[in-house]
């Protein structure tokens, strides 16, 4: 009888033991976790997403790795059934046509391998078959748009790309660059992607240049094209008034700063200088932004040193900067909105340019509308942004159609651009010339 | 070894340990709820100053961090519910602003880029007669329409039936839908909405949205309201500088006077609605 008691009283003993480590190692936890501030976690964070469904937070949104695109195209196109269709210079039009056709940029823009095309291969795609085309202003990374439109490019993805030509008949993306260089590569192409597309995209008649122009082959040329533009003048925008209280406070944030943080007045209080231990914001009241910090003891990061590094970095410096714009156009209450220009890299500084538009259409100005540069730890290390509050006057003003720009273009003028740029204080809308040296 | 005495031992500091762990847990959500119990106190005597009241049944909310979430516009979406709504035959417009105008022989549907909606059209059902009429016509064409109900409420007062949209788990306090019936066979909709999953982005920023300060900037600026009776947090749908829908964390504070929203991050009033 002494056997089996001690075997029980050994059993009862080994489930006691069993039972007190699940214990302690819950109340350990319990102890961890109440003493964490869970709420201050990334969103990314798992224990943060399992708190939030426990205590009833924010639950069931997706996590994006970059928000939307930084930069709408300018220029839009779809040919499917031998029709070529295009939308360009409307915001509005612009957001709709690109809804239309992200699925099947998504899926042509999933990798690949550019090599250096010939002009002829690409005039020849453009005369026959479905084909889609995007244009935009600017030198922007390949990876960068494939990454806006949900694909993912790594071969040759920091190629400055300026319009991208998919032909469904050659199975082949053609990318031309803002010097001129001209590449493709074997894609794959969804012909019920393209046929739902077509379906769904609304614009205007219109065709390629082809071969017959100065211009690119790819240049969009619309039929019956009446672009009509209001003129633009500059608004004074005061951004320490007291209406732009909240705004400048939203500002100061983004930076880094709080609305109690100690500054001095220059020029008779038109500019303040915001100054903390690692950096130092200049605001102007008309609207020019200067920030500048140490490297590496910058408030603002893109991301934390060492956590992102490729594409990653770049979509979080890119979210971070938007951030920011985001915060100084409500700021200055413009009616503008930023777009990416331009991707630059020296030694370890990353520096994204941005140009404004105006409805759709770029306002180009004696200097960058805004530029940030990031270290490669992800800190900013400085930022300009000069903010500008433009008024539209019952004056509009028809800009010359892209037909007759073309038939008009010398020697060099390769492509078109419709920007506002300023004459006698006005902001007037007309059709420009970029050569491919741009 | 005597193994039989080594458990024993262990069993013995397991449970001294557990029972430290157990009362430090103990302690520390006790003080917690008296932090929040004082914190409820000195927030009722700061409104008392005010001359504002908070009703006993009121109950202090807990500080929430919440994302700033984004809403891609969904144009063929809006297409899909407009063509359900008058009938495939229905003609786009899209204006200058943004507003996409469906006409239709049933009637018009304009959807706004802020995500506005309004129109009037023929619904080709019997009219109601009351409320729990219009409450099945309602549910019932609303799913024809392709507008999911599930996480929403439809709640109806005589011939008008409201919808109040939710977004990530959390009401969006001006996502609704009011359908108003004319008791001849027509609709009259008015309202806000949006389409697909929000987002925010892996650095997005959380605003924390603390009851406490959200309440005392409240009262601090004197409103008609003279009592408190509750408060949530959500959200609230709104275009941002690139003409982009957000969803902005937001206190809804219900008072004896009306409704009030109040931007959990500038603690700003935003809106009243009686």
């Amino acid at each position: 009888m002494r056997a089996p008691a001690r075997s029980a009283r050994n059993t009862v003993k080994n489930i006691a033991l069993l039972v007190l480590v699940a214990m302690l190692c819950m109340l350990c936890a319990a102890n961890w976790v109440l003493g964490m501030n869970i709420a201050q976690m990334p969103a990314d964070n798992l224990l943060r997403r399992a708190y939030d469904h426990l205590v009833g937070g924010a639950v069931g949104y997706e996590l994006r790795s970059s928000g939307v695109a930084a930069a709408e195209p300018a220029q839009l196109a779809l040919r499917v059934d031998g029709q070529l269709y295009g939308v360009q210079y409307n915001l509005t039009e612009v957001e709709a046509a690109f809804s239309a056709v992200q699925t099947v940029w998504e899926k042509a823009l999933s990798d690949g391998t550019l090599e250096p095309a010939d002009e002829a291969a690409l005039t020849a795609a453009l005369q026959t078959g479905d084909c889609a085309l995007l244009r935009y202003h600017g030198r922007i990374p390949l990876r960068v748009i494939a990454s806006w439109v949900g694909g993912i490019w790594t071969d040759g993805g920091d190629t400055a790309v300026e319009t991208l030509l998919l032909s469904a008949d050659a199975g082949k993306l053609f990318v031309r660059t803002p010097d001129g260089a001209l590449y493709s590569a074997e894609v794959p192409v969804d012909a019920d992607a393209l046929a739902s597309a077509g379906q769904t995209f609304r614009g205007m008649a219109c065709g390629f240049a082809g071969d017959g122009y100065a211009v690119y082959p790819e240049t969009l040329l619309f039929d019956s094209e009446r672009l009509t533009l209001p003129l633009l003048d500059r608004r004074d925008i005061d951004l320490f008034s007291a209406q732009s209280g909240a705004g400048l406070e939203g500002l100061l944030q983004a930076f880094g700063f709080t609305a109690y943080t100690d500054f001095y007045s220059e020029q008779d209080d038109a500019v303040r200088v915001f100054v903390d231990n690692a950096s130092t914001l200049r605001v102007s009241a008309d609207g020019l932004l200067q920030y500048a910090s140490a490297q590496g003891d910058s408030t603002v990061r893109a991301y934390e040193e060492g956590e992102v590094r490729g594409q990653s970095a770049l979509d979080a410096q890119l979210d971070c900067a938007r951030l920011i714009l985001d915060e100084a156009l409500r700021a200055g209450e413009t009616e503008t909105h930023a777009a990416l220009y331009a991707v630059q890299r020296s030694g370890d500084t990353t520096t994204l340019t941005f140009m404004q538009l105006y409805g759709g259409v770029p306002v180009l100005g004696e200097s960058d509308f805004a530029s940030f540069s990031f270290a490669e730890d992800g800190t900013l290390v400085s930022a300009t942004v000069q903010l500008q509050r433009f008024a539209a006057r019952s004056t509009q003003r028809t800009v010359l159609p892209a037909r007759q720009a073309a038939a008009g273009a010398g020697e060099g003028a390769r492509s078109l651009m419709v920007a506002y740029r300023a004459q006698d204080g006005v902001y007037v809308p007309a059709r420009y010339y970029l050569s491919s040296a741009a | 070894m005597q193994w039989d005495k080594v458990k024993n031992v262990l069993i013995v500091i397991l449970a001294a340990v557990n029972v430290f762990l157990l009362a430090n847990l103990g302690i520390r959500i006790g003080q917690e709820q008296e932090r929040k119990a004082a914190l409820e106190d000195s927030v009722r005597t700061l409104a008392a100053e005010y001359g504002v009241t908070i009703a006993d049944a009121f109950d202090l909310p807990a500080d929430k961090s919440l994302p700033e979430l984004s809403i891609d516009r969904s144009r063929p979406d809006e297409e899909a519910v407009a063509a359900a709504m008058l009938g495939d035959d229905a003609e786009r417009t899209e204006q200058d602003d943004g507003t996409v105008v469906f006409e239709g022989a049933r009637g018009t549907v304009r959807w706004a880029a802020d995500g506005r909606v309004e129109g009037s059209f023929q619904t080709g059902a019997d009219a109601p007669q009351d409320g729990n009429d219009a409450l099945r016509l309602a549910r019932r064409l609303l799913a024809d329409w392709g507008i999911p109900i599930r996480d929403a409420q439809l709640d109806t007062d005589g011939l008008t039936a409201t919808l109040r949209g939710s977004a990530a788990g959390l009401p969006v306090f001006n996502r609704t839908l009011t359908l108003r019936f004319d008791g001849a066979g027509g609709v009259s909709l008015d309202g806000r909405w949006s389409f697909g999953t929000p987002y925010t982005t892996v650095r997005g920023s959380g605003v924390m949205c603390s009851a406490a300060d959200a309440l005392l900037e409240f009262v601090s600026r004197r409103t008609a309201a003279a009592e408190i009776r509750s408060m949530e947090a959500g959200y609230r749908l709104e275009t941002d500088s690139s003409r982009r829908l957000q969803l902005t964390p937001t206190w809804k504070i219900v008072t004896d006077f009306g409704e009030y929203l109040v931007d959990c991050d500038k603690k700003t009033v935003i809106d009243q609605k009686n």
